[in-house]
């Protein structure tokens, strides 16, 4: 079974054993998403596809991460930024589960509101946002009721 | 309490985004009961509660209000105005104040300079919350006297030319105003504005589809809307005073240009005003400002009455 999702080219990566693939992300947007991820200081290794060709999406980038699964705030972050990422699962060289991620309705704890009058911003609050539109994104904080776009929004995650 | 189960809002009053149509007219019908009740009968509807006013920033209009509507129900009030003297000032945090206050009260009336502060109080507190202002966010309990004002002088919510005048920017009065007007039916929202103090994008994206919006200069809002809402331009909202300068004077209504209003138009304006209305239109048919700031007081009546679970 092939688990590598990765464009057949001359780019050779080596398939993972235990870890995360994430494909169909946006191009570019891969070197965010590794920022996000903290990937810079993990053990495993990474390899980050960039301008890949993709048949959908013209050029698309993958994140290949070794050794880790991710948790819920941290695939919240990615759905945000890349939503339609797909989300491969290795376990013992095989993908054990694939998942599409979509913009989430809501989202908990992960970022920061950009009002400085807000009062998440003054006193320790579990910071809450609702997505008001998905194209384009548009998300709403749940205590100011400010909404803020998508290009603010890389600002925002804690 | 029974009256969560009569709202659909909950047990709260913090935004105007949380209300429909159903929720506000309930409210509405519900100041009106009041304001019929003989005085006698209206002190005996919440006697024995406590109300806790935490006004965390002054402001003498919005307290008397609330003050005047707790006690008229029979309710006792207990509180503070301004930080100087509290512990807030010696850096407790608003959520432990909320929970103090709670322990001590039925319901809370605050208001704050942050943004969300009433949404935060409401997460922490064992009362219900009513927002009286939020720094530039909500104030809903002004949009729920301002419906009551235009439903007692027209008679109904719907089918109404409504223009908006004046800093519609930052105004968050008419922000609300306007969000909830887009909740009745075959309504027209008229902008007027300078250029500087349009209407945000954000908001009108909001109601899109929802409620009809043009924009307008003062000579034809007069003509065709049904209601004048006037607002103030705040020169603290100004970098550059000569910009003020020239923008306060663009909207000033005086009582000849209300001769070619179209009959019936009434002038609203949440007060304090400045020079945005001539004292002379005062005397005039057409004003209304005045009762609207009085109708503050049973509209609030309304809201404590029925968050306190004592009126359906
Ligand atoms: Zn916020």
């Amino acid at each position: 079974m092939n688990t590598d999702n990765a464009p057949k080219d001359k780019l050779a990566i080596t398939k993972i054993m235990f870890g995360t693939v994430i494909d169909h992300i946006p191009n570019k947007m891969s070197f965010k998403i590794s920022s996000i991820l903290n990937l810079q200081n993990s053990n495993g290794a990474i390899a980050v596809i960039s301008s890949a060709k993709s048949k959908n999406m013209g050029k698309k980038d993958i994140l290949k991460i070794e050794g880790r699964h991710l948790n819920s705030s941290e695939l919240d972050k990615i759905a945000l930024l890349a939503p339609g990422a797909t989300i491969n699962i290795i376990d013992d060289s095989k993908v054990i589960s694939k998942t599409l991620l979509s913009t989430p309705a809501q989202v908990s704890g992960i970022l920061k509101c950009f009002n400085p009058n807000c009062i998440t911003n003054h006193e320790k609050t579990t910071t809450k946002f609702k997505t008001v539109s998905r194209a384009p994104l548009k998300i709403r904080c749940f205590y100011c009721e400010r909404t803020f776009d998508e290009d603010i929004l890389e600002r925002m995650i804690k | 309490m029974n009256a969560e189960t009569a709202m659909n809002f909950g047990k709260n009053i913090i935004s105007v985004r949380d209300m429909d149509r159903k929720t506000i007219e309930h409210i509405l019908l519900t100041a009106k009961k009041i304001e019929e009740m003989p005085q006698n009968k209206r002190m005996e509807i919440a006697r024995g509660y406590t109300v806790a006013s935490l006004f965390f920033e002054p402001s003498t209009r919005t307290m008397l209000s609330f003050d005047t509507a707790a006690k008229n129900l029979g309710c006792s009030v207990i509180g503070f105005s301004g930080t100087e003297s509290t512990s807030v000032k010696k850096g407790e945090t608003l959520a432990d104040t909320i929970r103090m206050a709670s322990a001590y009260s039925d319901l809370i009336v605050m208001r704050h300079p942050l943004e969300g502060a009433s949404r935060r109080a409401a997460d922490v507190s064992a009362v219900p919350i009513i927002n009286a202002g939020d720094g530039a966010n909500q104030h809903p309990t002004q949009t729920l006297l301002d419906l009551y004002t235009i439903l007692k002088s027209k008679g109904t919510l719907d089918n109404l030319t409504i223009a908006l005048a004046g800093d519609l920017k930052y105004g968050r009065t008419v922000h609300s105003l306007a969000y909830a007007l887009s909740f009745f039916n075959n309504n027209k929202l008229l902008f007027v504005a300078p250029k500087a103090l349009e209407m945000p994008n954000d908001l009108i994206a909001e109601l899109d589809g929802k409620i009809e919006t043009e924009e307008a200069t003062i000579t034809e809002a007069l003509k065709s809307a049904d209601i004048l809402y006037m607002t103030r331009i705040q020169k603290e909202r100004f970098l550059d005073p000569q910009e003020y300068e020239q923008l306060r004077g663009t909207y000033v209504l005086t009582k000849d240009m209300l001769e070619n209003a179209k009959k019936g138009l009434k002038v609203m304006h949440p007060l304090p005003r400045v020079d945005e209305i001539s004292t002379e239109v005062d005397s005039t048919e057409n004003a209304i400002y005045f009762t609207q700031a009085k109708n503050g007081v049973p509209t609030r009546m309304a809201l404590i009455a029925m968050l306190l679970g004592v009126l359906k």
